[in-house]
């Protein structure tokens, strides 16, 4: 399947665990982190090719150790539009 | 400058993810403009989720007609731009294959055949077979012949249009909804102890109070949204503690500051204890107690709501007398409560007395803001009502209740289980706005709002949901008729009841649905039903919000709303054929006319005209019914629903016009002068409480509400040598209930495909089985098979099992009892007698 499968997910960590759980999203393959505060809360983006991997990854997320909820924020998925845009100016 | 597509996407769901956990990214305004540009080919649009009671808003992207894209709300103050799993895949439910798209008929060569093949037909052919079947059944028996069995998930408007069909038109009180089997128990509580439905807290609890309690809730597996909120709270307020009670570890365990698994049933003690507790160790707020709480002694000893013929029911003193009280003093009160002590309670439930202290101190000191959360774990028991009664005898022996952070608080699993299942009056024994079927001041008032002749509405409530199938089985209700839920698969008992009541041949059995559910497979007919966004909705959640959505797409077929189906086939029915001679001789002007002409388009329901839906970006939107009928039903529906709030007899119920919905992000009643309520019954926050008074629990005639003297007593069926084991069924995070809809969604499917039985490791080794194998688990009423798990996100202590009851090829309810709660009718779907072998 080709095309665009990506969400953004709010991960909330044991603050005492959050190095942890820090270095076990970014060692799986398609999470990037984008932020994260003293009380626990990572910003996640996760890419996979295609909505089933992406589920997967949202489990997975789920179930690390130190996780204490992964909640879904943002979710795009389209199989057939992966082209280029033109900015405005 | 270019930018990928991809790029684009990234960033927008970084940024969107950083404003709900409260950070800012650094922001490029580049980015911002493109976001502009690009969102002129999706359409953006607001819709509460369709799943569970929390009512979190979703902002739904159409693009070609079509559902492409959704993202958490962020201007949602329920759930602040955060989904859960089953809120991700929302825009997926309606695009399942095996999606149905017209109405089939059981046939044989042509004709209509009980045991025929299902065949595609008109919806002229359906509702000529259904009135056909409507009308030889109210000829030959009368009204209590026919029924409805509806649901939770119905919009705001569905259920009322419904109820009205039912009671007004065909004078039946035979109409329930599937929140039966998942509210009625808080429904019974609330009435009994507050004389009015619904919490008094909202979910800004969550960040006042100082302590949670989870009393049989798995708030982070179906609740995940406010868990989230709770998590929150706890890491970031200090001291903030939680306290998990289950029968079983779950994931809550993880967060717990006071984890306790207790025996079943045993909860009524705890409870109890707490109240001693508060008791023994003077912090009674006397003055509270004093100005606002009455004290009755229950009755006891009062059944289990299994058929007359059943021992049990023979055996108790009070079988059918169980909302029976008789008043009684605070001394006498304090020692009821005496007998549960720390030694008795913490022996019988199995809790350690550490934690049973640290329990009962959070809700002793007066220094704690406490909020207690419960679902199934209290509603589901064949003492589901005295449950929800002791919880509120705690908070009101403190006055710990009505205030931010301070209050009991009954969490929902469907999404308008409040606002339309409790509040349109879909219950046998309501109707709108609190108002029930037997006093005779609310039956003339309904018939007037209704314009409907004296004595339109029958006085006797009719038959609640387990009822209804065994008066199925029983040949004693005939044409029925059941929407949105899969009622084959949900209710308890399923071979012993469900399914030959929906097989006996004298029975004629209507299933709307959008997909070939158990209970669709099982039917005569199968209606095809256009879903959620497919149809302009209203629904009500767990903390009195409502909340309205436009329709955004069109539904495929043939498929047609609920709401469509329900008044389409009123216009079958002429009066005379439903009402007796001096009914009708009451209003001439009624003669020859339809249910539709009477119900519907009396002057009210169809007062407002045809007009174009638009949003205020200037979008436009279809509506199909009002195309099909010609005026805004949905509008005159729910205006009309409105009077019972403003003028009914029982106050504290009133909405806000119907636009003031469309244009925000829900409202929770009362709505006084165009403001919501928060906490109710207490003056300050509530407008509607006397002047002078702190606080009035104006449900009561006297303001008061009741602290309830109510004894543990066992439960219907517990395990004995044979069946050696308890058996508790309920929910995981993936699936939404029966899995009809989260079934049928790919991913959802994948990661958890099929139910477990969750067993202790120590009591799957004595049967000779292991983590995987497949094992049989029996009861008095069937067996299924499952694969083990010893393992996982629940762990059962030695002598319980769990068992998920999403799964439609391993149905649980083959093995469930059908003993309810005697006052709320509400089935026990968390204890019977099971025992597990190798398959």
């Amino acid at each position: 399947m080709s095309g665009l499968h990506i969400s953004g997910v709010l991960v909330h960590a044991r603050p005492e665990c959050l190095n942890s759980v820090r270095a076990q999203l970014e060692s799986a393959p398609g999470i990037e982190i984008h932020g994260e505060t003293p009380e626990g809360r990572l910003v996640t983006v996760v890419e996979k090719s295609n909505d089933s991997e992406l589920a997967d990854a949202f489990i997975d997320m789920q179930n690390t150790a130190g996780v204490l909820s992964a909640s879904l924020v943002y979710h795009y998925s389209d199989s057939d539009v992966a082209g280029e845009l033109e900015p405005l100016s | 400058m270019k930018l990928s597509r991809r790029d684009f996407v990234r960033a927008n769901a970084a940024a969107a993810t950083a404003t709900a956990a409260g950070i800012n990214l650094l922001h490029d305004p580049a980015m911002a403009a493109e976001g502009d540009a690009n969102g002129d080919s999706i359409r953006w649009d607001k819709a509460p989720c369709r799943f569970c009671g929390t009512g979190c808003s979703v902002l739904v992207g159409t693009q070609d007609g079509r559902i492409v894209a959704t993202q958490g709300d962020p201007d949602a103050p329920v759930n602040r731009g955060l989904n859960c799993i089953k809120g991700y895949f929302l825009s997926k439910i309606m695009y399942g294959k095996d999606r149905l798209t017209q109405p089939l008929l059981r046939m044989t060569d042509g004709k209509y055949d009980k045991n025929g093949e299902f065949t595609p037909v008109s919806w002229d052919a359906a509702f000529d077979i259904m009135a056909e079947k409507w009308k030889a059944a109210l000829r030959d028996k009368g009204p209590t012949s026919v029924g409805m069995f509806g649901s939770g998930q119905w919009t705001v408007w569905e259920g009322y249009a419904a109820a009205k069909l039912y009671k007004a038109g065909f004078r039946s009180n035979n109409i329930d909804p599937n929140a039966r089997h998942c509210m009625a128990s808080a429904v019974a509580g609330f009435i009994r102890t507050f004389g009015a439905d619904e919490p008094m807290g909202v979910y800004d609890d969550l960040e006042h109070a100082d302590a949670f309690v989870l009393w049989g809730s798995n708030m982070a597996e179906m609740h995940p949204i406010l868990w989230s909120r709770l998590t929150d709270r706890r890491l970031t307020h200090e001291s903030c503690k939680v306290a998990v009670l289950s029968t079983f570890k779950n994931r809550n365990f993880d967060l717990a500051d006071i984890p306790m698994v207790f025996k079943p049933q045993t909860d009524l003690a705890i409870l109890n204890f707490i109240a001693n507790h508060i008791i023994q160790t003077g912090k009674v707020n006397k003055d509270f107690v004093g100005k606002n709480v009455n004290f009755r002694r229950g009755n006891t000893d009062i059944g289990y709501g299994l058929r007359p013929e059943d021992e049990r029911e023979k055996k108790a003193a009070n079988s059918g007398k169980g909302g029976g009280s008789e008043a009684m003093t605070l001394d006498e009160y304090k020692k009821f409560v005496a007998d549960y002590d720390i030694d008795s309670v913490s022996e019988l439930s199995g809790v350690p007395k550490k934690e049973l202290l640290a329990l009962a101190e959070l809700y002793a000191d007066p220094n704690i803001k406490v909020t207690s959360y419960w679902t199934m774990g209290f509603n589901q028991h064949t003492r589901g009502t005295w449950c929800n009664n002791l919880i509120y005898n705690i908070h009101l022996l403190v006055g710990k209740i009505s205030e931010p952070g301070n209050g009991p608080f009954s969490l929902t699993g469907q999404p308008s289980a409040c606002g339309t299942a409790r509040e349109v009056g879909t219950f046998a024994h309501r109707l709108p706005a609190d108002l029930v079927v037997k006093k005779e001041a609310h039956r003339d008032f309904s018939e007037g709002i209704w314009k409907l002749p004296k004595g339109t509405i029958p006085g006797k409530p009719g038959y609640h949901a387990v009822l209804q199938n065994r008066m199925l089985k029983d040949g004693k209700l005939n044409a029925y008729w059941v929407q949105c839920n899969n009622n084959m698969q949900a209710a308890p008992n399923m071979n012993e009841e469900t399914f030959p009541g929906y097989r006996n041949p004298e029975n004629f059995i209507v299933v709307s649905d959008p997909y070939p559910t158990v209970t669709a497979m099982a039917a005569d007919l199968i209606l095809p039903t256009a879903m959620w966004t497919e149809k302009e909705g209203a629904y009500g959640n767990a903390e009195r919000r409502t909340q309205f959505w436009r329709e955004q797409v069109k539904a495929p077929g043939e498929a047609k709303s609920d709401l469509w189906q329900v008044v389409e086939f009123s216009k079958r029915f002429k009066v005379e054929e439903v009402w007796p001679e001096e009914l009708v001789a009451q209003k001439p002007e009624y003669r020859g006319k339809t249910l539709y002409d009477i119900l519907f388009e009396n002057g009210q329901v169809n007062r407002y005209p045809q007009q174009t839906v638009t949003d205020a970006a200037g979008n436009t939107y279809s509506n199909h019914e009002m195309e099909d009928f010609g005026f805004y039903l949905q509008k005159g529906l729910y205006e009309e629903y409105r009077i019972f709030g403003l003028k009914g007899p029982k106050k504290g119920h009133e909405l806000a016009e119907f636009d003031a919905y469309h244009a925000s992000r829900g409202l929770r009643w009362p709505v006084i002068d165009g403001k919501e309520t928060l906490w109710r019954y207490r003056t300050g926050y509530d407008p509607l409480v006397a002047s002078g008074k702190e606080v009035e629990f104006y449900g009561k005639p006297d303001g008061k509400a009741v602290i309830f003297a109510l004894p543990y007593e066992p439960a219907a069926e517990e395990p004995d040598e044979e069946y050696d084991l308890w058996l508790c069924t309920g929910r995981v995070l993936e699936h939404w209930h029966s899995g009809s809809m989260t079934q049928r969604v790919p991913e959802l499917y994948r990661a958890v495909p099929d139910a477990l039985v969750f067993m202790h490791p120590e009591d799957a080794k004595k049967r000779g089985l292991r983590r995987g194998m497949v094992a049989k688990l029996e009861t008095r009423r069937g067996e299924i098979t499952m694969q083990v798990e010893t393992r996982g996100r629940n762990r059962p202590p030695e002598g319980l099992i769990f068992a998920p009851w999403f799964d439609a090829r391993r149905l649980i309810n083959k093995l469930t009892l059908d003993a309810t709660c005697p006052i709320s009718k509400e089935t026990d779907f968390k204890k019977c007698a099971a025992k597990v072998t190798r398959a």
